[in-house]
């Protein structure tokens, strides 16, 4: 992490299991998508456009990366995840306009998640194309399972449905649907896994 | 423009519609980061100069660019292009006016480019169509949204330091707890906007 922003995480906020490097980059990349992410249909898309993003993104940054001086590497991961943030948004205004007008600002927005920046500044510029490609591939399909999950417990909690269709003749708790209840949900989430993570290094 | 409009525009942009609590625009530089008031402040003061310029450059590229030959899927780079010429501008302008002390300082800050709020204020701008004035005033008070939560932040989080916190909610989920419950009094003012 090249960049004082990404440095500077605060310690107090890293604890427990979902501290570790694998994860929790991941988690604060949740935001913005989280506040487009209210259905399972939104969050799959989102996540896996972010991931087919970082992926086509990280091929070039990483055969360029001797070329690249440091100072000029947030730049360098902007232009690329910026461009192929274009075409992600131009494929999914082809091909699936109504999904397109539901996510709106957010696909733009997925060339500057935190996720896809530090992944590609922090992996792609260090290692060859295959490894970068393989590292993009498992961020990108982790962080679509994370943030599919989440939008799809909103959608079913939220809102009664799960992928448009309505499982419950009511909804539960319709503030999951807000970005407020969204958030609460993914800190008592989080907070859960740090509890059985913590239970079962006690047992062992 | 008239008074009215403005003021629609800030108690939407800094209010009912707060692009850190109500669009998550921004958050997560303040999860990552929000150690001082002084630093939260100025943060806060580039993004609102950066927004303030670059929303209605990017209004004008969607109105003479972009929309005309409907273009509107390149809005990410060519906005991002927009606020990195901009920034390196001001970084510029700043160094001939105050000449650093130490050549570390005179970098362009090129995170400022990474925070959502920039981008968000610019995407916005296009998408609701808005006129160079009325994105400079939206870019203006979604900076001011953005510094004014958070110097919100910061005092939250000042406050909960002392607490005895669960030791499963310790760190991010007490965060993300506290951002929600921080969200919902703006989420109450959304009605107004209708």
């Amino acid at each position: 992490m090249n960049h004082p922003q990404f440095r500077q995480i605060p310690a107090e906020l890293k604890t427990g299991f979902f501290a570790q490097p694998q994860l929790f980059p991941l988690l604060l990349g949740l935001f913005p998508p989280l506040a487009a992410a209210r259905t399972l249909q939104n969050g799959l898309a989102l996540g896996l456009a972010s991931g087919a993003v970082l992926l086509c993104s990280s091929l070039p940054l990483s055969l360029l990366r001797n070329r690249i001086p440091a100072r000029m590497r947030l730049f360098a991961a902007l232009a690329a995840l910026s461009c192929f943030t274009a075409a992600a948004d131009f494929l999914l205004e082809t091909f699936f306009p109504v999904l397109w007008a539901n996510l709106g600002i957010y696909i733009p927005l997925i060339s500057v998640n935190c996720v896809l920046i530090s992944r590609a500044e922090d992996f792609s510029f260090r290692n060859p194309p295959a490894a970068a490609a393989a590292d993009a591939l498992s961020a990108g399909l982790r962080f679509t399972l994370l943030l599919s999950g989440l939008a799809a417990l909103r959608e079913l909690l939220g809102a009664g449905s799960l992928w448009g269709f309505s499982l419950l003749p009511f909804a539960p708790l319709p503030l999951l649907v807000s970005s407020a209840g969204g958030l609460i949900l993914a800190g008592l989430l989080i907070a859960a896994g740090q509890c059985i993570f913590e239970k079962r290094r006690q047992r062992v | 423009m008239n008074a009215g409009q403005i003021l629609f525009l800030a108690f939407g942009a800094i209010l009912a519609d707060n692009f850190v609590f109500s669009r998550l625009l921004g958050l997560r530089p303040l999860l990552s980061g929000a150690d001082s008031l002084s630093g939260a402040l100025k943060t806060g003061a580039a993004v609102t100069v950066l927004a303030a310029l670059s929303a209605p450059a990017a209004a004008l590229a969607e109105r003479l660019l972009l929309a005309p030959f409907s273009l509107e899927w390149l809005r990410a780079p060519v906005f991002l292009l927009i606020a990195a010429a901009i920034l390196l501008l001001l970084s510029a302008l700043r160094r001939k006016l105050f000449p650093p002390k130490s050549p570390a300082a005179s970098a362009a800050p090129a995170e400022l480019l990474a925070n959502c709020v920039l981008l968000g204020a610019a995407l916005f701008s296009a998408q609701r169509n808005y006129r160079p004035a009325e994105a400079f005033f939206f870019g203006l008070f979604a900076g001011l949204g953005f510094t004014l939560a958070a110097v919100l932040w910061y005092g939250f989080r000042k406050k909960l330091e002392p607490a005895d916190i669960p030791r499963p909610f310790e760190g991010l989920p007490i965060a993300l707890i506290l951002a929600g419950l921080l969200a919902l009094p703006f989420l109450s003012l959304s009605g107004l906007m209708r």
